[in-house]
């Protein structure tokens, strides 16, 4: 089993070439698959510290994007309130189940599940425990991955507030500042997360 | 001289970890990831079968989802449905260029390239064409990291219903169009998941 042990050689995910990542430790930017282009590895440094504090600024800043207010909309003198909820609580009230769903999920449920369980994993990993679930917690992690859509939502309050600027007046609440700055507290998270670095710390082969 | 890959070396990559697994003699044995214990395949078992399922189902209800409204601004009790492309051609009119063109590219472009790409890369691959392999492979890349943000039209019908709701006086309600539309974003999402590009690349091994 020594060829699969190695940590060193990987087959790209995109084309299956075997190949083996160059000495990760003092490196910086990508490794790319040799044949394909894909992105085999993204190295960063203080992978896991880095992480926890985007991970716990980011847990703030959601919590204050949904507690206040996010939009409001003066039309002559009667002022409508919303949060970052109330679109799909009003999908959903109107009869629009899989569409209140949808946008609950996307915007609720997924970042707030990846945000708590990359916290659940990073926190013990960083003292040195290994917490429980942690694989089933990391696998569902890495699944859900692409359905939360909080940067997408960023670009539709733009799309709306400028649709909206025409016929009334339109507020920006004390969330929308946090929830602009949560988009670029995940994009770094995101970037700061070595996927390959908690998988081997988490691997059952071996003893850490 | 044949590249060589995980396949050919007898060895498994997992989907979820990127651990690599010595292949089993026997070929139908079920195997799990020794590192994250997920059901792993030499390829996505069913791959082009799957996604060729949840490509037809989305071009499927693509027309519902551009023909019925995806949206009506109710106003003074009179309702003005709009269609994606009548949604489009109203902000042009008003001279709102940028959004307009946001609007064209998230909600007619993408899901109308994405379809047409994911067919086009099932059908090389039943053909077992060796025409640029990777050029194919980054097309595939850039359609599933593309698809997402066609989720942009659905969640500005949820801000503005939330938003505006001044009773009897103006109220925006989603049409059926949103709700096929919202059902191809998620679709199309679902057959680029089920597609295994290292698919393409196995014409090499004929």
């Amino acid at each position: 089993m020594t060829i699969s042990c190695n940590p060193k050689l990987i087959a790209c995910h995109d084309c299956d070439l075997l190949q083996s990542l160059p000495d990760g430790e003092q490196r910086r930017g990508k490794a790319c698959c040799a044949r394909c282009g894909a992105v085999l590895h993204r190295y960063s440094r203080d992978s896991i510290d880095r992480s926890l504090a985007l991970a716990l600024t980011g847990l703030v800043l959601f919590l204050v994007s949904n507690l206040l207010p996010f939009l409001a909309l003066n039309a002559q003198g009667r002022i409508q309130d919303s949060s970052l909820l109330s679109s799909s609580l009003i999908l959903w009230q109107e009869g629009n189940t899989f569409l209140g769903m949808l946008v609950f999920a996307t915007t609720f449920l997924f970042p707030l599940s990846s945000l708590l369980a990359i916290l659940y994993l990073l926190l013990p990993l960083r003292l040195g425990q290994r917490p429980r679930f942690s694989i089933h917690v990391f696998r569902y992690l890495q699944s859900t991955e692409p359905w939360g859509m909080l940067e997408i939502f960023m670009l539709a309050t733009l799309v709306a507030v400028v649709k909206l600027g025409d016929i009334a007046t339109v507020i920006a609440g004390p969330a929308m500042y946090a929830f602009a700055l949560l988009i670029l507290v995940l994009a770094a998270l995101s970037a700061s997360l070595d996927p390959q670095l908690i998988w081997r710390r988490l691997d059952p082969r071996c003893n850490h | 001289m044949q590249p060589l890959t995980a396949a050919r070396a007898g060895l498994i990559s997992c989907h979820v970890c990127h651990a690599l697994a010595r292949r089993p003699a026997a070929r139908d044995a079920a195997l799990h990831c020794p590192r994250c214990g997920a059901r792993i395949h030499q390829r996505i078992p069913g791959s082009l079968g799957e996604t060729w399922a949840y490509l037809l189902a989305a071009v499927v209800l693509y027309i519902p989802a551009n023909a019925y409204p995806i949206m009506s601004v109710v106003w003074l009790g009179r309702g003005e449905p709009a269609t994606i492309f009548e949604g489009v051609i109203q902000l042009i009119e008003e001279g709102m260029w940028p959004l307009a063109l946001i609007v064209f590219i998230a909600s007619i472009f993408i899901p109308l390239l994405k379809m047409i790409v994911l067919a086009f890369l099932l059908i090389s691959v039943q053909r077992r064409s060796r025409w640029r392999m990777v050029d194919r492979t980054r097309l595939y890349r850039m359609t599933e990291f593309v698809g997402r943000w066609s989720m942009v039209d659905i969640f500005v019908i949820g801000i503005l219903a939330a938003l505006v709701q001044f009773g009897s006086l103006a109220s925006i309600e989603p049409g059926i169009g949103s709700l096929s539309f919202a059902a191809v974003v998620v679709l199309t999402m679902f057959a680029a998941h089920r597609f295994d590009p290292r698919l393409i690349w196995d014409a090499c091994n004929d």
